[in-house]
């Protein structure tokens, strides 16, 4: 499954008020690899992502999803994220309008097809109970869960996601991924410190201070 | 467009969550019409050029419902933009696969509709309960007049969003900006009443035309042509130049790892 690239930074700088987070990172993320950002607060974990996902810009070096420079609209449309969980949702918006709003950005232009995708998804990860709630009556998990959907939608070849199950419970834990393993050609790579997300993802990353080690 | 539809329908869902501020919001434009309604028998402005308007009230009528425009297709969308920003939601739509076109469009359609939709509620108000004398209209015309003072002043708002994504604390001076804007160029008061150096600065305001044209249409039954004109220039020039502003905003805010910050 694995073999051509996801994801490859070609010497990743980005530094923040002078001190450098990230410095010469290389590496390629294949098609179906699980790769798993770890270390401490402050290594960088989330500034990779950012950093892939577009919405910051490197120092220094290059960064391509699917070939494509990361931040171009072509790039966008490869990645499926969840970063900043708690923050991203519209708190006024249910659930599923969230859902059907980040369905038609993502290009399911027509009702039918936004309407389906969702439904589809919330079935898939068992959110179907809670998801016509307001976002802001959800609980963090739960919100975590919603927005874990809303990276799945329009069928991403790249997940970016940031401790994708740090408040979730067992169950929650499980649907994430078994969702994961149904989708064994996308590229997954997320920031985590829990032992047993390093455990279910195929090549860890750690990251202690700003140096790949 | 579908883009920026869907931002609209965002927009539409989440003013209807907030109903008591929605009431509120309609009220206080009635109350607005109703405090000009009183103060216009109370002034006497004999010789002051009120364009076309047969009363003071006309006059502010056509200022209220004009400002909404204005205020709409400016500060409001520079505010919009940096509750984005605050609530990271900012950072979530750049990351979609939309052009920055489609992101500042889509940010500015419903509160323009919203502000079409209050204008005519106002407008029929001042006709129906406060005697506004509609002998001269031209409804079409003034609709003209209406949607392209938004396409005139959207770009401004745009551009203020791009001066807030960058600063953070744009929107008061934004606010404060339209407000001047629209107070010199004679959206409440007949330029004429205002002192010489401010008259000066009234005329060559982009809202002037604006006033002059919607009260035209309102009052004198025709004559907006060359202020419609002028609205068409300012939005054809302005509306590159803005989305570019913003496209260069949040390029910054990449750079600068502000796309999500209090």
């Amino acid at each position: 499954m694995t073999g051509s690239p996801g994801v490859q930074t070609r010497r990743l700088r980005r530094a923040f008020a002078g001190r450098d987070v990230i410095r010469d990172l290389d590496f390629v993320a294949s098609r179906g690899e699980r790769l798993a950002l770890a270390g401490p607060n402050g290594a960088g974990k989330t500034t990779i992502l950012r950093c892939i996902l577009g919405t910051l810009t490197p120092d220094d070096g290059t960064i391509t999803v699917g070939g494509h420079a990361a931040g171009t609209i072509k790039a966008r449309r490869l990645v499926g994220s969840s970063l900043a969980h708690d923050r991203s949702l519209y708190l006024r918006l249910t659930g599923r309008q969230n859902l059907l709003l980040a369905a038609r950005l993502r290009g399911l232009s027509s009702d039918d097809a936004a309407v389906m995708a969702v439904s589809a998804l919330t079935d898939e990860l068992s959110i179907s109970e809670f998801v016509d709630a307001r976002a802001d009556r959800l609980s963090t998990g739960q919100q975590q869960r919603v927005a874990f959907a809303r990276a799945l939608l329009a069928a991403p070849s790249v997940l970016l996601l940031d401790e994708p199950t740090r408040s979730l419970d067992d169950a929650g834990r499980e649907a994430f991924w078994t969702a994961i393993d149904r989708r064994p050609e996308v590229t997954v790579i997320m920031a985590t410190h829990l032992e047993d997300d390093l455990h279910r993802c195929t090549s860890v990353l750690r990251l202690p201070g700003g140096r790949l080690v | 467009m579908s883009a920026s539809l869907t931002l609209a329908w965002r927009d539409f869902v989440t003013t209807r969550s907030y109903r008591a501020a929605l009431v509120f919001d309609l009220v206080w434009g009635v109350v607005d019409l109703l405090l000009y309604f009183f103060i216009s028998k109370i002034v006497n402005l004999a010789g002051a050029d009120l364009h076309g308007a047969p009363s003071y009230f006309a006059f502010a009528v056509a200022g209220v419902l004009g400002s909404l425009i204005v205020g709409s297709a400016t500060a409001e969308i520079a505010s919009r933009i940096r509750e984005e920003q605050l609530t990271g939601t900012l950072e979530l739509l750049t990351a979609q696969p939309i052009h920055t076109a489609e992101l500042a469009l889509g940010t500015a359609v419903f509160p323009l509709l919203y502000a079409v939709v209050r204008v005519a509620l106002y407008f029929a108000i001042a006709v129906v309960a406060l005697d506004l004398p509609t002998a001269h209209t031209d409804l079409l015309g003034a609709t003209v007049l209406l949607l392209l003072s938004a396409f005139a002043f959207l770009p401004l708002g745009i551009a203020a969003a791009a001066v807030t994504v960058v600063l953070k604390r744009g929107s008061a001076i934004v606010d404060a900006g339209v407000f001047a804007m629209t107070f010199v160029s004679g959206a409440l008061f007949p330029l004429s009443v205002l002192p010489g150096w401010l008259r000066a600065i009234g005329r060559v305001m982009p809202t002037k035309p604006a006033f002059d044209g919607l009260r035209h249409a309102l009052f004198g039954g025709g004559g907006w042509g060359g202020d419609a004109l002028i609205l068409l220039t300012i939005g054809c020039i302005g509306a590159p130049l803005s989305v570019a502003l913003l496209d260069a905003g949040l390029r910054h805010a990449r750079r600068t790892g502000t796309l999500a910050q209090y």
